[in-house]
């Protein structure tokens, strides 16, 4: 419902943001929630959000899109246990099976090193992920990525390395 | 700086919050060089696979915050705790204890048996009858009325055999 109304009042401007910013949001959205569904609903309220505040100056919609974003997950984080009881319960057939054709990056990295990556990347504690995700892969400095979860740099930093040391570990795993 | 960098501080470099001295020295310390290279080595695969590749399963395994193991076996503990005084309160009838019923069954026995009322004897009965037919008609769990029934029944049989 929410992406009908996105895409229906915003024809020129905002459909060319949901083309260029979509898949790069949903993908943050679910590396920082872990739950497909959880991820499609926070990406609908960023672009419902984008559309609101489309009259409005934004000069990098990049950034603010990632923003809000981040801020929608913490927020839905917060929510309770009933996202994460719902992610635990998760029924087999939906469940995303990845593509039998290799990607090129999977070839690179072989697809048991691809796996072991996500084994670990999963087993992290939602807080190592969350830093992780916003400090290596989307580039925010630690007092941004502080002050946008609620904790100190200090926090930050010992999350960040818990998690790289963690990923660094299933890399060299042997086996 | 001469001592090496610890690993914290190889990823602070790699995330361009080092000291100016940690960065001198890994440019020019082999071993630390080495390190930093490889590190840097598994931060991009890492990337390169959570921004490119699917992920194997989308339900993800998550370990259990110690708060909610505590907080599961709390109320564990405490449903258990119900069910087992819900058990023992609709089990156990309240008052006395089974050793008190015991005790009045075999001081009526006795008394019965051994005493010498001088109702039994002024109706004709055997003490053995009396303590039998005092039982007979008596529950195990309904001694304090079986005791009532046998003082009844030797006052009225001793009311009537005063009227006969």
């Amino acid at each position: 419902m929410r992406e009908c109304v996105v895409l229906t009042r915003a024809p020129g401007a905002s459909e060319d943001l949901i083309a260029k910013h979509y898949r790069r949001v949903y993908r943050l959205c679910w590396l920082l929630l872990g739950d497909r569904h959880e991820a499609e609903d926070v990406t609908q309220e960023v672009f419902l959000k984008a559309h609101e505040h489309a009259t409005g100056t934004i000069e990098n919609w990049g950034a603010w899109l990632t923003r809000v974003a981040v801020n929608a997950a913490h927020d839905r984080r917060r929510v309770g246990w009933w996202p994460r009881w719902r992610r635990a319960t998760d029924d087999i057939d939906d469940m995303e099976l990845p593509s039998q054709e290799p990607t090129p990056e999977q070839t690179f990295a072989g697809a048991e090193m691809t796996d072991r990556i996500w084994d670990a990347f999963w087993a992290l504690s939602a807080r190592q992920r969350q830093v992780f995700v916003l400090r290596h892969l989307e580039g925010w400095s630690t007092a941004a990525v502080a002050t946008s979860l609620g904790m100190r740099p200090g926090t930050v930093k010992r999350h960040l390395f818990r998690a790289v040391h963690a990923l660094g570990a299933a890399i060299h795993r042997e086996g | 700086m001469k001592r090496c960098p610890s690993k914290r501080t190889l990823v602070e470099l790699a995330m361009n919050e080092a000291p100016l001295d940690v960065v001198s020295h890994v440019g020019d310390c082999d071993a630390c060089s080495v390190r930093y290279a490889r590190l840097r080595t598994d931060l991009s695969m890492v990337k390169s696979v959570l921004t490119s590749t699917a992920s194997p399963r989308a339900v993800p395994v998550t370990r259990r915050p110690v708060r909610q193991v505590a907080l599961g076996g709390a109320v564990a503990a405490l449903a258990a705790g119900i069910i087992a005084w819900l058990t023992l309160s609709l089990h156990v009838t309240p008052g006395e204890p089974p050793e008190s019923h015991a005790e009045m069954y075999l001081r009526v026995v006795s008394a019965t048996m051994f005493g010498s009322s001088d109702a039994t004897t002024s109706i004709g009965w055997g003490a053995s009858t009396v303590a039998t037919s005092a039982v007979d008609g008596c529950e195990w769990g309904l001694l304090v009325r079986c005791s009532d029934t046998l003082s009844a029944r030797l006052l009225g049989d001793e009311n009537t055999g005063g009227a006969r």
